[in-house]
């Protein structure tokens, strides 16, 4: 059963061995792997979420930093027989998102980070030119699908449903939603061989 | 409960690489995986698709990687 865990987890530790030399080695925490990878796979998402919930950019940027911290520092309240790492994060991405609406403490946080901010390092900049190359790429295809394939894969990978889930939300039967999913995740994936993304085609590395 | 076929594991790979799964199902869709590689690849290649995705959401802001990592040194984690 874990086996599926272990191909994905040796996958990530091979592209990390590219990241780690960039990065410092205090962050190198989670399971011997780089922070930094993972950061880089699910930190996109675990930004979104905590942006959609607290509508705010930079209480979105605490909650981030707290759910990898947490990561790093209990990194045993993940448990992989319960779900993957990502749904984990994004989860932890939501509960925080909502501890902090609900707390002052935001305020002072902000605060807090406005004295470190305008700095940059390899992380980020390697990350900028992916982005700036190929991001909108991404964000076409998504929007090319028929909206009777998007939204069900929205509701599922941006805000976490499950496709039962997405079922009732959309109130359409559960062989529907099925087909739909695997049929808009063909379309984006041919959209995305043909656009040239590296890694479209084949696995997540794209060093 | 049982073994699912092929096709109905074959079926829910998109959602799976998706994380739109229930638990209740993980178990039987990843012991199907571990027997076929052909699922597998579909797998890898939907997983391809919501790593770009997920990069493709608004840029995270500059910096934060390095707020991040700093409160890591300071913490002394490791």
């Amino acid at each position: 059963v874990q086996k599926i865990d272990k191909v994905s987890d040796a996958q990530l530790a091979a592209t990390t061995i590219a990241t780690a030399a960039a990065t410092s080695s205090a962050a190198t925490c989670y399971g011997g792997l780089a922070l930094t990878e993972v950061y880089r796979q699910h930190g996109q998402a675990v930004y979104a979420v905590a942006r959609r919930v607290l509508n705010n950019t930079s209480e979105a940027e605490d909650v981030t930093q707290e759910v990898f911290l947490r990561l790093c520092n209990n990194p045993d309240r993940f448990d992989p027989k319960r779900g993957t790492l990502r749904s984990f994060l994004l989860a932890q991405a939501r509960a925080r998102s909502v501890d902090a609406i609900r707390s002052l403490k935001a305020r002072r946080q902000r605060e807090l980070r406005e004295a470190h901010s305008g700095a940059t390092n390899a992380y980020d900049l390697h990350h900028e030119v992916w982005d700036v190359a190929q991001a909108d790429e991404v964000a076409r295809a998504l929007e090319d699908l028929p909206d009777e394939e998007r939204r069900p894969i929205e509701l599922a990978f941006f805000d976490g449903h499950t496709y039962m889930e997405v079922a009732v939300l959309l109130d359409q039967p559960e062989g529907t939603i099925k087909s739909r999913i695997r049929n808009g995740m063909r379309r984006m994936r041919a959209a995305l061989v043909e656009a040239g993304i590296r890694g479209a085609d084949r696995s997540p590395e794209r060093q | 409960v049982g073994l699912i076929g092929h096709q109905s594991v074959n079926e829910l790979i998109a959602a799976f690489a998706l994380d739109a799964v229930p638990r209740t199902e993980h178990e039987r869709i990843a012991a199907h995986l571990n027997e076929c590689p052909c699922c597998r690849e579909e797998l890898d290649a939907f997983r391809a698709v919501a790593a770009a995705m997920a990069d493709s959401l608004e840029s995270l802001p500059g910096g934060l990687w390095l707020r991040v990592s700093r409160q890591l040194t300071d913490a002394e984690v490791r």
